[in-house]
């Protein structure tokens, strides 16, 4: 918004070397750092898959946290503390990935209790039936 | 990428401290944040187990890259950087631990799987063999029971002929079935009148109890003497008495034991007709073989 009209002045008072400096100045001074558009994406992603693999139920603590982080990332972006907010990216996106990596873990071990469980159904039973004998 | 994020920032962020420590040479030297170390430890743990530390190497190389990240030194200024960077490793060497609590859980299934397959072939064959003894036991079963129906066939035609047996000896003996057992009346022709000792040729009837006695040596003889009134009640108490002993007598000289045999004197007491006749004397002038029916113990055969 600013950058236009100030261009627009310099074009007219000074010419296009004047502008080109101008340009440079305001992008080195004025303008506020990026917002860390990557960082956040990843951490939305990364909490989407957390959710989609039923973290809530599995890993709920993590979730929340990430969760959170994200929330606090967004406000950080909104106070133009971007740096604060690429770093509660970050975390946010790690508690995300950590969230999905336990759930995957409870899932894979719930899978083996249940077969445990089974093989010792059948062997109980297999016992019984020979005691019948 | 993230990695390479994480290596792209740490090395800029190495040569920014390393120029800022140049820069500022008086600052107190800087150290590894807080909680790096625990970083670290958490990351050897998991790098020692066993069971994990190969199992999600993936993940552990970017725990490792988190932690040596974490580990950098850094001034008291970019202590913010330093908390985060701790964060990140802790999350990172979590996040290996699980994917490699992981990997360990499918790997265990394998063998798990291998186990339920075993349990169940030896259901199976258990089952097998179980059936098959099943059918043995039954044909076992069968077999003694068609045994033991032979048998008792068997043991019924024996009883069956036994009991013919003992019948066509009882009918040879002319004896009477009672309670007491068979009763076999020997008439008076075996006495001269008066005299107890047997008359030769009137043995027919007592060759046929020791026939009948020889073939049942389980059975035992009770042997009695009956007279007439003729005479005092004390001879003929005594003449009955003599008379018995002399049939027992009579009995063990054709090899019956007397151990099987007793004698008693009944006297006049029992007439089985009346005295004031030839015929009626003659009737009561007797002895009778009574012989037991064989106790219940050694009777196997009904």
């Amino acid at each position: 918004m600013l950058t236009p009209s100030r261009t627009h002045h310099g074009l007219r008072l000074t010419g296009a070397a004047g502008l080109a400096g101008v340009i440079l100045l305001a992008g080195a001074c004025a303008s506020p750092p990026p917002v860390p558009t990557r960082s956040l994406d990843a951490a939305r992603t990364a909490v989407t898959t957390a959710e989609k693999a039923d973290a809530g139920r599995f890993a709920a603590a993590e979730l929340a946290a990430a969760r959170e982080k994200l929330a606090q990332a967004d406000s950080a972006v909104t106070g133009e503390n971007m740096l604060a907010a690429e770093r509660l990216a970050e975390q946010a996106r790690v508690e995300a990935e950590l969230a999905s990596a336990r759930t995957d873990a409870a899932k894979a071990m719930a899978v083996n209790a249940d077969m445990r469980k089974g093989n010792d159904v059948l062997r109980d039973e297999m016992q019984r039936t020979g005691e019948q004998r | 990428m993230n990695t390479e994020l994480f290596t792209r920032n740490s090395k800029a962020l190495a040569t920014a401290a390393a120029l800022s420590l140049a820069l500022a040479g008086c600052a107190s030297a800087p150290l590894a944040p807080p909680g790096a170390a625990e970083a670290r430890t958490k990351l050897t743990r998991l790098q020692s187990d066993p069971n994990l530390a190969e199992r999600a190497p993936a993940a552990l190389k970017d725990a490792e890259t988190a932690v040596r990240t974490a580990e950098q030194p850094l001034s008291k200024a970019d202590a913010e950087l330093g908390a985060h960077r701790v964060y990140i490793a802790d999350r990172t060497v979590e996040i290996a631990m699980a994917r490699a609590s992981t990997r360990y859980a499918e790997d265990q299934r394998a063998k798990l799987g291998d186990e339920r397959d075993r349990a169940r072939l030896d259901a199976r064959t258990k089952e097998a063999d179980a059936a098959r003894s099943d059918a043995t036991i039954a044909r076992n079963d069968a077999d003694a029971a068609r045994a033991s129906a032979d048998a008792a066939r068997d043991s019924a035609d024996a009883a069956n002929r036994d009991a013919d047996d003992l019948q066509r000896q009882i009918d040879a003996l002319q004896a009477e079935a009672t309670d007491r057992g068979l009763v076999l009346t020997l008439g008076d022709v075996l006495f001269a009148t008066g005299k107890s000792d047997v008359k030769v040729g009137a043995t027919s009837n007592l060759n046929k109890l020791v026939t009948f006695l020889n073939k049942y040596p389980d059975r035992s003889v009770q042997i009695e003497g009956h007279t007439d009134n003729v005479g005092s009640e004390d001879s003929n108490q005594g003449l009955s008495q003599r008379r018995a002993e002399s049939v027992k007598a009579y009995l063990v000289q054709q090899g019956i034991a007397g151990s099987r045999l007793t004698a008693v004197g009944m006297g006049e007491n029992q007439p089985l007709a009346g005295n004031e006749s030839q015929s009626g004397r003659q009737q009561n002038r007797r002895v009778v073989a009574v012989i037991e029916n064989p106790a219940p113990a050694s009777a196997s055969v009904e």
